[in-house]
């Protein structure tokens, strides 16, 4: 195993893949948000403990919980009555560093399934308008399902190429880019991923976060802020993405801090390449932190 | 997209429709309507006040489906219609018991509910305790299930 992770984390130092590794010995801690359109977090808390579920608050989201039974929740009345929200507690962040209030207009460029689309509606308290885009046809029926599971009434479903998306003519103050990515954060709740990692793909996968991130910025209002994530752990998906942006666009790091998180800074090299000290102020989250999937998140503001 | 938001007075058709179905005080003050052929949606004011600025564009769809508009004024209301509609509703609601709501979310018909002031033909709002967990239609012997195949379980 010790080969098999150097191999495709070959871009970490040595105390951080040796804590990957013994990540995946301590597990994945499921997480639900609380669907707050539709019930108060204590009620779901209440309603699901009765049905033997063990939830414990995540401390970075007070309407999530970290899920330490292995029974089915996708099989629960709530879950049909759209109580709540399956998502990881790691990619609670991205919404939380971007920060939406009722009453404003944002767009998600890559919204599917809509976990986060859901979460910013709630924080908007289904008020100002969410333009939920997203490119694949499927997806984007999915995306419409869970909006309706959870009376989200303030978004506009689009299904348009990301990098396209600057014809609409739209622009906006808050944008929020959960680009296509690897995925390899997530080898904790899906081991098999680590299989599919393929250099063709990451090249491919940067050109993509490339241009998805210059397509944004082009949509993006003076003052406006830009939110990247992703949830793959490989600096060519996250910080030489965000380290071209800020060379080449007039955006700039924002350092976040939130409450009941630590994070860990942006990486300031990959092989030979170095990047701008700037790039310290992005975030990064490792399996072996909070046993969730790895997650990279940085604010951009013009 | 073609969207026509619904003034002030098809509103309060439509708030009528709810109080004479369900006995519900319903109040749209705080959202936007519009009707896409009978059916009926819901979206926040912003989307109403801004839609000039984006309803030329291709849209996939907007806003929230509350409900469908049927013959003799009746309201059928989606699941997230009814779990709005239920909080101030006083007329054709039923309760489940535990075997009824398992049968219910497996798709079957509904009998030997608890019913309160349930019409015959009518769409009624049915419970689990205090959970709204469907809508169905009072028949003479039996109340039918009226969820959606693609919202039905297979195994609960």
């Amino acid at each position: 195993m010790t080969e098999f992770f150097k191999k495709n984390f070959f871009y970490l130092e040595n105390s951080i893949l040796l804590k990957l590794q013994e990540s995946l010995k301590k597990g994945y801690q499921r997480a639900i948000r609380t669907n707050t359109l539709k019930i108060e977090s204590p009620k779901l808390k209440e309603k699901l403990e009765k049905k033997g579920f063990l939830l414990e608050g995540v401390p970075w989201f007070q309407d999530a919980f970290f899920v330490k039974s292995e029974k089915s929740l996708g099989k629960t009345l709530e879950h049909f009555l759209g109580y709540f929200f399956a998502q990881d507690a790691s990619s609670l962040l991205p919404v939380l560093f971007l920060n939406p209030k009722p009453g404003e207009i944002i767009l998600d460029l890559c919204a599917a399934p809509g976990a986060k689309t859901t979460q910013m509606a709630q924080m908007m308290k289904n008020q100002g308008i969410i333009f939920a885009n997203e490119p694949k046809r499927k997806r984007v029926a999915i995306l419409k399902g869970n909006l309706q599971r959870c009376a989200v009434l303030n978004a506009v479903l689009t299904n348009f190429d990301g990098r396209l998306f600057t014809k609409t003519g739209l622009k906006f103050d808050k944008i929020l880019i959960d680009a296509p990515c690897s995925g390899s954060g997530t080898f904790i709740s899906n081991p098999s991923i680590l299989l599919s990692l393929e250099e063709g793909l990451i090249k491919k996968l940067v050109h993509l976060q490339k241009t998805i991130l210059a397509s944004a910025f082009s949509c993006l209002r003076k003052g406006g802020t830009i939110v990247y994530s992703t949830c793959s752990l490989d600096p060519r998906e996250n910080e030489e993405v965000i380290d071209w942006a800020i060379k080449k666009l007039p955006l700039k790091i924002e350092e976040i801090k939130i409450k009941g998180i630590n994070f860990h800074p942006g990486i300031l090299g990959y092989q030979e390449k170095a990047f701008s000290s700037e790039i310290r102020k992005c975030a990064r989250i490792y399996p072996f932190d909070y046993q969730t999937e790895g997650f990279f998140v940085c604010k951009l503001s013009f | 997209m073609q969207v026509e938001f619904l003034k002030r007075e098809e509103k309060l058709k439509i708030k009528e429709i709810l109080k004479k179905e369900y006995g519900a005080d319903f109040s749209f003050e705080n959202v936007a309507l519009f009707l896409k052929e009978n059916k009926i949606f819901l979206s926040s004011k912003e989307i109403e006040e801004k839609k000039d600025d984006f309803l030329k564009i291709p849209l996939f769809s907007l806003g929230l489906f509350f409900g469908e508009l049927k013959r003799n004024d009746k309201i059928l209301l989606s699941l997230e219609g009814a779990q709005m509609v239920v909080l101030s509703a006083k007329k054709n609601i039923a309760f489940l018991d535990e075997q009824s709501l398992r049968n219910f979310l497996l798709g079957f018909n509904v009998l030997g509910a608890k019913e309160i002031n349930c019409k015959e033909e009518s769409f009624v709002l049915l419970n689990y305790y205090d959970d709204l967990v469907g809508v169905g239609a009072k028949r003479k012997n039996y109340i039918e299930n009226l969820t959606v195949k693609t919202r039905r379980l297979s195994q609960f």
